[in-house]
Formats: C-alpha cells, sequence, structure tokens
C-alpha cells in the first residue's frame, strides 16, 4: 500500500498521463450537500478545483480525480504549486515571487504577513465597510487555504444526511459521520488509488467493478442513514451530464461556423445554399443552447437569470432571435451574420471568463425566490440589451461598410442602417415595459414603485440615451451614418447597466450577484469601439469632402 | 389674431425635438451623477442632493410642460398620431402619479420584536424636540420643530438656537456620517450609577454585555427572552412576570448582593454576594452567570468619529451645547441634561407615525438552505384586531385600512436566532395613476413604432 501511494503521489506531481473516462467516473454521481443545495461531488469538485486553482481541471486531470486525491495524500498536495493568487498587491504583501501564479499551500501558510493580512480585512468586515478588488483577494486567499484544509482532511466532503431524529437538514462531513461509513469511504479512496496507479502503469483508462461496486454500497449506506433527504440518482446524473456535454459551448461553435456560412451569402453572388447551411447550422447551435437553458432550468428549478453568467447567455438567445426575427421580416441578411456573431461574442465570454461569469448554480436570496414578476422583469430588460447588441453589431457592419466607400455599398447600408432601427425600436419597447414591470416588481414586493435603484437607474438612462437617438432620428439630424454610429456608441449605457452596476458602481439591491474583475477588458471593449467610430466618422467626412 | 399666432410662436418653441433630446439628455446625466453619488456615498445622500434636488425637480417639471406643448402643436391629432398620443399622456401621467406618492404618500418602516406590540411607523423625516421638567416626573413639550441638518447643517457661524429658560441650547456642529463609539468609563468618586459587564452562557446562548444605570437612583435592565437581568440601588420588589437576576448595588464597594428569583416556584431562590471574577449557576436554564467586570460609579460616554464616507455602521450626529456641556447626539438617541432645578431630555429623531391599531409579533419563521445559515424565506406572524393571525412573508404583504405591510428585513441575535422583524409600511395614493400611466406608455410607444414601420415599407414600395 505504502508504494502503491508513493506511485501514486508520483503520478499526480510528475505524471501527464491524460486520464480518460474510467471506472473512477462513478464517484462523480455520488451527492454531496455544499453551498445550499445538493449536487453531484463532480459539480463540488469542479467548483472547488475553480476557487483552488482558478480552473476546473488541471493538467487534464479531472477535477473528481484531484480533489478526492487532496483527501488521500494531502502531504503531495501540500507542497504543489497549484493554488492560484493572481492580485499583484496581494503577492508582494505576502512576500511571494510576484511573477508567479500558483503557490503551494505551504507557501501561503508559511507568509509571515497572512495572519495581519486577514486582521486588517477582518477588521474592516466588522466595520461594514466596503471591500475593494484587493480586500477581496485576500478573502480569497483565505478561502483557499480553508477549503484546501477542509478536503484534506474531509471537513468539506457533506455526504451523509443527519439521521431523521436530529431534525437537522444539514448534512454530516465525513469526518462527523458514522466510523461504519468513514470506513466504506476509505474503501472508495483505496480503490481509487488503485485505479490511478494501474492506470499509470498501463497508460490507458482501468475498469475494475470494485470500485463502482464501493460507490453504490456508500451511497447506499448514506441513503439508509435518511432517505427523505438523500438526494435521486436521476438528478445527479443529470447535472454530471451538464458538466460533461457543455451545451453552450457547442452553441457558439457552431453559431461559429453558422457565421461565415451568412457573411459569404451576404455577397453579391452568393448562391442559396450558402444561406441555407447557415440557418440549419444556426439551427442547430439553438437547439444546443436552448438544452444548455432547459438542464440548467431542471437542476435549479427556476428560470436562469438570476446572475450575470445567466444573463449574458439569456442575451445571446435574446439576439439570436431578434435577428431571425428581423431577417424574417426585411429579408436583410447581414442581421443573421450579426444575431451570430453576438450570440457567438456572448457564449465565448461566459465560457472564458468564469471568474467574473460564475457559471456554478447557486440557490437565490430570499427576495428573489418565486416571484413571477421578478422574473418576467429581468427577462424582459436582459432581452432588450440583447437588441441593443444586436444593434452594436449591426453598427460596427455599417461603419464598415462606410468605411469601405458609402456610394459603393448603399443598398447594403440602407438595409443595415433600417435593421439598426428595428432593433433599436424593440429594445426600447422591452427595456421600456422592463423597467416599468421592475417597478411594479418593486411595488409588490416592498411597496416602492421606483427607489432610484442603481440597476434600475441605469436601465433607465440606457432607455433615456436610445429615446434621444430615436427622437434625433425623427428630427432629421441623425442620419444613415449617425444611426450607425451611435447604436455602437450608446452601447455603452447598456455596459453600464448590465455589468458596471454590479462591478463598477457595485451599491444597491441587486448587487447579489456582486462580484469584481474583467474591468480592463470592459474598458478596453469600450476604448475600442469610440476609437472605431471616431476613425469610420473621419474617413467618412473626408470621403465626402 | 396676433396673440394666436404669438401663443402658436410660442408652443412650436417649445415642442421642438431639439429641446426634447436635450432635456433627455440632462435628465439621463443628472441621474447618472445620482447613481454615482449612491455608489460614493449612501443611498440618503444621493437622494436629499440629486434625487429629490429642486433641478431634478426642475427638469422634470420642464419635461411634463414640453410633452404639453407637443402635444398642443401637433393637435388636432390624425389617427395615425394615437401611439405617439398615448405614449406621452402615459409619461406625463407616471410623473404625475410619482408627485402623488411624494407629497401624499407615506413610506416608513415599524419594527418589533417577538411577541412585542407596535403600532408606529418609523419614517425618514427628521424632528428635533426639548422636553423640560421641574419633577423629573411630568415632561412638557418646550420645541418641536422638523429639521433637515443634512442640507441645511448648523454649524458654528449659523447655529441652531433653541432658547430655554437656563439659557440658549445651541447645535453648532453636524456629522452626517458619524461613526458612535460608546464606552462605559469609572468614575470614581461621584455620585453616577453602577455599570457591570457580565457573561451568561449555556449550550444555547453566550452573552456577553454591559447593564448600566443612568443614574443612582434608576434601574437598569437587560432582558433575555425570559430571562431579565437588573442592577439597582435600594428596595426591589420583584414583579413575578418571569426568571431575574437582581443585582443590589452597595455605594463606592466593589462587592455586590444579589437575589435570584424563580418564575415556576414564585419566590426568591437564592441571594448572595458577587465580585468581579465570580460565577453562579442558576437553578433555572442551567445558565451560568460570571461577573466580567464592575464599576461601583461609572458613566457611558459617547465619541463620535466624523467620517467622510458612510458605512453601515455610521449615523447622522450633532453636537448639542447646554448649560456649559457639548455633547454629541447621534439621531434616534434621547440626550439628558440636568441643570439645578430642571431636567431637560432633547430628541433628535426620526419622525413616528401611529397606525390606528396595533400589530402583535407572534412569531418569526426563517427557512434557511440546506446546510447553511443562508436565509431562504422569511415570515413573520402577526396578529391584527379584526383580521386575527396574518402570516406577512416575502412577496406576500398585508392590506389593512389602507396601509401594505411588506416583509422586508429582520434582526438577529449573536447566535443568529431572529429576534425581530422589520415591516415596510407603505401608502401609496399615486400607485393606480402611476400604473396606468407605465400602460400607456408601454402600449403607445408599440403602437408609434408599428405606425412608422408601415410608414416606412409603404415608402419603400413606392420607391420600388
Amino acid at each position: 500500500m505504502k508504494r502503491l501511494i508513493s506511485l501514486f503521489a508520483l503520478t499526480l506531481a510528475f505524471g501527464s498521463t491524460v486520464f480518460a473516462a474510467s471506472s473512477r467516473d462513478a464517484i462523480k454521481y455520488i451527492p454531496i450537500q455544499n453551498g445550499g443545495r445538493l449536487k453531484p461531488f463532480d459539480t463540488f469538485a469542479q467548483e472547488s478545483m475553480q476557487l483552488l486553482h482558478g480552473k476546473r481541471s488541471r493538467e487534464n486531470k479531472s477535477a473528481t480525480d484531484i480533489i478526492l486525491s487532496m483527501y488521500v495524500v494531502p502531504d503531495v498536495w501540500l507542497n504543489t504549486k497549484f493554488i492560484a493568487v493572481k492580485n499583484f498587491e496581494v503577492k508582494r504583501n505576502l512576500g511571494l515571487d510576484e511573477k508567479e501564479n500558483f503557490f503551494s499551500y505551504a507557501d501561503l501558510a508559511k507568509a509571515k504577513q497572512l495572519p495581519l493580512l486577514l486582521q486588517n480585512l477582518r477588521s474592516k468586515s466588522d466595520m461594514k465597510e466596503k471591500l475593494n478588488p484587493y480586500d477581496q483577494a485576500v478573502q480569497k486567499v483565505e478561502s483557499q487555504m480553508y477549503m484546501f484544509n477542509a478536503i484534506s482532511t474531509g471537513m468539506a466532503f457533506t455526504l451523509v444526511p443527519a439521521k431523521p431524529e436530529k431534525n437537522s437538514d444539514a448534512w454530516l462531513p465525513l469526518a462527523h459521520a458514522d466510523p461504519a461509513l468513514v470506513k466504506l469511504f476509505n474503501e472508495i479512496a483505496t480503490e481509487f488509488v488503485q485505479s490511478v496507479s494501474a492506470e499509470f502503469k498501463s497508460g490507458k483508462a482501468s475498469s475494475s467493478d470494485a470500485l463502482e461496486k464501493k460507490v453504490e454500497e456508500f451511497k447506499a449506506a448514506a441513503r439508509n442513514e435518511n432517505p427523505a433527504l438523500y438526494s435521486h440518482d436521476k438528478d445527479m446524473s443529470i447535472e454530471v451530464l451538464y458538466n460533461n456535454l457543455h451545451p453552450f459551448k457547442w452553441a457558439w461553435i457552431l453559431y461559429f461556423i453558422a457565421a461565415f456560412f451568412f457573411a459569404s451569402a451576404s455577397r453579391q453572388k452568393a448562391k442559396p445554399w450558402e444561406f441555407k447551411t447557415g440557418w440549419a447550422l444556426v439551427g442547430l447551435g439553438f437547439a444546443m443552447h436552448c438544452l444548455g437553458f432547459a438542464l440548467r432550468i431542471y437542476i435549479t428549478g427556476r428560470p436562469p437569470v438570476s446572475n450575470m453568467y445567466e444573463t449574458v447567455v439569456w442575451v445571446a438567445f435574446g439576439a439570436l432571435v431578434f435577428a431571425a426575427f428581423i431577417e424574417r421580416a426585411t429579408q436583410h441578411r447581414l442581421v443573421m451574420l450579426g444575431g451570430c456573431l453576438v450570440a457567438m461574442f456572448c457564449l465565448i465570454l461566459a465560457d472564458l471568463a468564469p471568474t467574473v461569469l460564475d457559471p456554478t448554480l447557486q440557490p437565490l436570496e430570499p427576495v428573489l425566490m418565486s416571484n413571477f414578476w421578478l422574473i418576467v422583469h429581468v427577462m424582459t430588460i436582459c432581452i432588450s440589451y440583447a437588441a441593443f447588441f444586436l444593434a452594436l453589431a449591426m453598427g460596427n457592419m455599417g461603419l464598415y461598410l462606410f468605411i469601405r466607400g458609402e456610394a459603393a455599398n448603399k443598398v447594403s447600408i440602407q438595409n443595415v442602417t433600417q435593421s439598426i432601427y428595428r432593433c433599436l425600436q424593440i429594445g426600447v419597447v422591452l427595456l421600456a415595459a422592463g423597467i416599468i414591470l421592475g417597478g411594479v416588481w418593486a411595488d409588490y414586493s416592498w411597496g416602492r414603485f421606483w427607489g432610484w435603484d442603481p440597476k434600475e437607474t441605469w436601465a433607465l438612462i440606457a432607455l433615456l440615451g436610445y429615446l434621444a437617438i430615436l427622437h434625433g432620428r425623427m428630427g432629421g439630424w441623425i442620419k444613415n451614418f449617425g444611426m450607425n454610429a451611435w447604436s455602437v456608441i450608446s452601447f455603452s449605457l447598456v455596459i453600464m447597466a448590465w455589468y458596471g452596476v454590479n462591478f463598477v458602481l457595485g451599491a444597491g439591491l441587486h448587487t447579489y450577484g456582486f462580484g469584481a474583475g474583467g474591468i480592463e477588458y470592459v474598458l478596453a471593449f469600450v476604448f475600442i469601439q469610440m476609437l472605431y467610430v471616431i476613425y469610420a466618422t473621419l474617413v467618412t467626412r473626408r470621403k465626402s469632402a | 389674431m396676433k396673440n394666436y399666432l404669438r401663443i402658436k410662436k410660442f408652443v412650436r418653441f417649445f415642442s421642438s425635438l431639439k429641446i426634447a433630446v436635450v432635456v433627455i439628455i440632462v435628465l439621463g446625466i443628472i441621474t447618472a451623477y445620482g447613481t454615482i453619488m449612491e455608489a460614493r456615498y449612501n443611498t440618503m445622500t444621493a437622494q436629499k442632493l440629486v434625487y429629490h434636488s429642486w433641478y431634478m425637480y426642475g427638469i422634470q417639471g420642464f419635461l411634463c410642460f414640453i410633452l404639453m406643448m407637443v402635444m398642443i402643436d401637433r393637435w388636432p391629432w390624425k389617427k395615425h398620431q394615437v401611439g405617439f398620443v398615448m405614449a406621452h399622456v402615459g409619461l406625463i401621467t407616471l410623473l404625475y402619479g410619482s408627485m402623488m406618492t411624494k407629497l401624499w404618500g407615506i413610506d416608513g418602516t415599524l419594527s418589533f420584536g417577538i411577541g412585542q406590540t407596535s403600532r408606529s411607523v418609523v419614517v425618514d423625516e427628521i424632528d428635533f424636540l426639548v422636553f423640560g421638567s421641574f419633577d423629573g416626573m411630568n415632561y412638557r413639550n418646550l420645541h418641536v420643530k422638523s429639521v433637515d441638518f443634512f442640507l441645511n447643517p448648523p454649524t458654528k457661524a449659523n447655529p441652531y438656537k433653541v432658547s430655554l429658560p437656563p439659557g440658549d441650547l445651541v447645535i453648532d456642529e453636524y456629522a452626517p456620517y458619524a461613526f458612535v463609539e460608546r464606552k462605559i468609563v469609572p468614575r470614581p468618586g461621584t455620585k453616577k450609577g453602577a455599570a457591570l459587564r457580565f457573561q451568561l452562557q449555556n449550550q444555547f446562548a453566550n452573552i456577553l454585555e454591559w447593564v448600566a444605570q443612568r443614574d443612582e437612583m434608576r434601574g437598569a435592565t437587560a432582558q433575555f427572552g425570559p430571562l431579565t437581568l437588573t442592577l439597582v440601588t435600594g428596595e426591589y420588589e420583584w414583579s413575578k412576570a418571569g426568571n431575574e437576576i437582581v443585582l443590589f448595588t452597595q455605594g463606592d464597594s466593589a462587592e455586590l448582593k444579589y437575589k435570584i428569583y424563580s418564575k415556576k416556584e414564585g419566590r426568591e431562590v437564592r441571594s448572595g454576594k458577587l465580585k468581579i471574577g465570580d460565577e453562579l449557576v442558576t437553578p433555572w436554564m442551567g445558565m451560568t452567570f460570571r461577573v466580567i467586570n464592575y464599576y461601583p460609579r461609572a458613566e457611558e460616554e459617547t465619541h463620535v468619529l466624523a467620517r467622510e464616507y458612510p458605512t453601515p455602521l455610521t449615523t447622522q450626529a450633532i453636537k448639542v451645547n447646554f448649560n456649559g456641556e457639548s455633547r454629541w447626539q447621534p439621531l434616534n438617541q434621547p440626550l439628558r441634561f440636568f441643570t439645578g432645578s430642571e431636567a431637560y431630555v432633547v430628541e433628535y429623531r426620526n419622525r413616528e407615525l401611529n397606525l390606528d391599531f396595533d400589530l402583535l409579533l407572534k412569531e418569526f419563521k426563517m427557512g434557511t438552505y440546506q446546510g447553511t445559515t443562508r436565509a431562504s424565506s422569511y415570515a413573520s406572524i402577526v396578529k391584527v384586531p379584526d383580521l386575527g393571525e396574518i402570516t406577512i412573508s416575502m412577496n406576500e404583504p398585508l392590506k389593512h385600512s389602507g396601509f401594505t405591510f411588506y416583509q422586508a428585513s429582520f434582526q438577529q441575535d449573536n447566535n443568529g436566532k431572529p429576534i425581530a422583524s422589520i415591516l415596510s409600511v407603505n401608502r401609496d395614493p399615486g400607485r393606480f395613476v402611476k400604473y396606468f400611466g407605465s400602460l400607456f406608455v408601454v402600449l403607445g410607444t408599440m403602437l408609434m413604432f408599428r405606425y412608422r414601420n408601415n410608414y416606412f415599407s409603404k415608402q419603400k414600395k413606392e420607391t420600388a
């Protein structure tokens, strides 16, 4: 056994074998109570890795394997540099190497300044002061260390429901569970070690039934403690399926390919099949998109619009729906390209930025629970952002056409501008309706139709911005070029309402999904867009002069 | 005729789209500024300085004005203008509704502990009051005024003065974001009251608190559910209402006498002496009572740190100078002054409105997400006259005699157990006006766009 473990440690430390699907997958399906809900061990492990390592896996090893090995051989992990600390100020204050991004638990525990930093943080939170990004980074180090400790001691593994007579819905961590159950779990751990080592030796996925049998035994014993509280195998399977499937990733890949076909279909001599293929691909992507939504709704039991991540995915959805709608109504093919690009951009963003856009499935604050008006209001406002996002994409295309020459692209420009106008109309109606529905919800929930809450207020500011554009268009000061340029510029108001309020202002009732980060990228995006508009303006001016 | 033309010109001028765009943009900029103020300071600051400022009302009023002008200008309305008229009428209605709410609505909070009755609704307005008494029993109101020190802060150059018999009471400093620190300081050699720091502990609770006499003649009590702790000088008569620990001060001596009463037995069950460090186990509830610190003569001092930015722990405070004393007074905390023969109570507090019925909080229920202390739901079970027991929960308010009661928040003790419920109480005469206006705005905008799109496609067909 000892030799096995040392061999095992070696695998973890130096091995780079790709661990393919194996009998160890059974472990993924064990239910665990964590973060206020029951989830499969797989989800727990991935979320823990996200916290510790900043990624859901490491060196191609699955999160479940890594997290379980932390429990089996904590000493190896103690000295493995895998805990992500990215904030420079924190690294400097802890006396860590600023060039490194990953540190071992031992490195962090050795840092002499750590207790002082935590003390400062505590006194700040005792005084209920707002925490800045640095404080949040310190807080993160604390929770990473706490998490590592909890995993290596088994305290994080809340795998066993309390017996009915305890009258508590809190599950017991392994360390407090019945010794018989601990023994069963340790048998899983032993089988796990053997499976990993066998895999290391043979170089291919092991498939022993022993581990699966042990897992089933453990689950049966845990369920036996309190069958009413134990979760259904089906729910766990669906969540693991959701984790493995990555439906939104498939959706954006399909949208990406579709975008090529739509781009080529908008040439003058395009063949009809190009456009049709684009539609077919979008259809497939959309089906994946909807499947992702359906799975999330099934797992959480609520509509998926409660945090940044979910709204981004929802906006991608809306942009495609509006694009299809406008294309059907006006036959302007470029709209489909715009819709694809927006949907793809949103979904890639959601995929790539898990620290800003938290994809974990979280339970809701009480005020957000089971409220029809709330859901309708958030969905309406977010879907209006989708229309404005589509207008931004069309505006960018329009500006490109202007740069290429207004006279040569007259028809296309006319079509793009008209699509933008449609988008703004849809957006304005939905945003106005959404803001008002928000008032209805607030009135219904706490008797205040309008309380100048920052999130609502910024939605109003965005609405005012677009209203100014529509009035300007009506007055004749905003011509075709102006519509294109302003649809790009005014989207920064939407960015502020959608992202900025939570991440820049960080105040108000709507900050349930509060988080930090990504601000530099968002600012860069806005800045590049502004430069683009200025460049287009200069080029067009010179041409017309 | 000439007048008619002049009016027409006037109307035409103010119904110009250019002015509309400018008003929309200005409104947007002011509002954006408000959100920045809110993020930097707090909601109150943003509301007072921006959202409820004269210029905000001014721009809203002007918006209503140009909305009316543009509708007059387009008269007589044609069929295709239905949407336009609806949207603009709706907007005016919406703004009028908000004005009704602001002027005649009530928006306050009602908080009560479990088992307590309350009828007072605390609103945002702040009053400054002075009461005076010659016998220490009957207080007479000497001064009452609604004040807004945030917008009109009293300063050394421009203080707020109240003339009282012994001289002027002067407020010459105001701190909008004051951090209040309360400290018990020993005052040996004076005739001040006693102060005791104690610990009460059993398997469910661990309480560590001060109880301090305001002056020697007054008893001080601390209440923890069915248990009362009383610190008195001289005689004391037990009310028999509950289990009680009574501590008797012994002048300047560092020792205390105690008596323990049991409700179950209906009598005194134990007595003796205590000093710092001593502990005793109560005959009921299995609690350990420990004397952590004891000053026979002590006083509570209030220190105020004026800060530049608010935190959830800061409050408004004023500096009150009276009868040679100069003291800070945080909002909602009465201040007492004693001169040779009179006693004065100074109050700086949120106005309270009394409902004409009582609410009794029978129970507070909090649900949590499994395995965490995160609240998933909360509800107050309230006894209301005529209605009986009613559950008020998040998103399920109670409507009664013109008011609506919403579950807003709750208070917890140190162990996370809820001890009090906070309801938001509200009367909004503008509610239906606002709803009506909203409906018009949305329907009107939709109709307007439908018309415009038809118009576009017609144009397109003509050119084709």
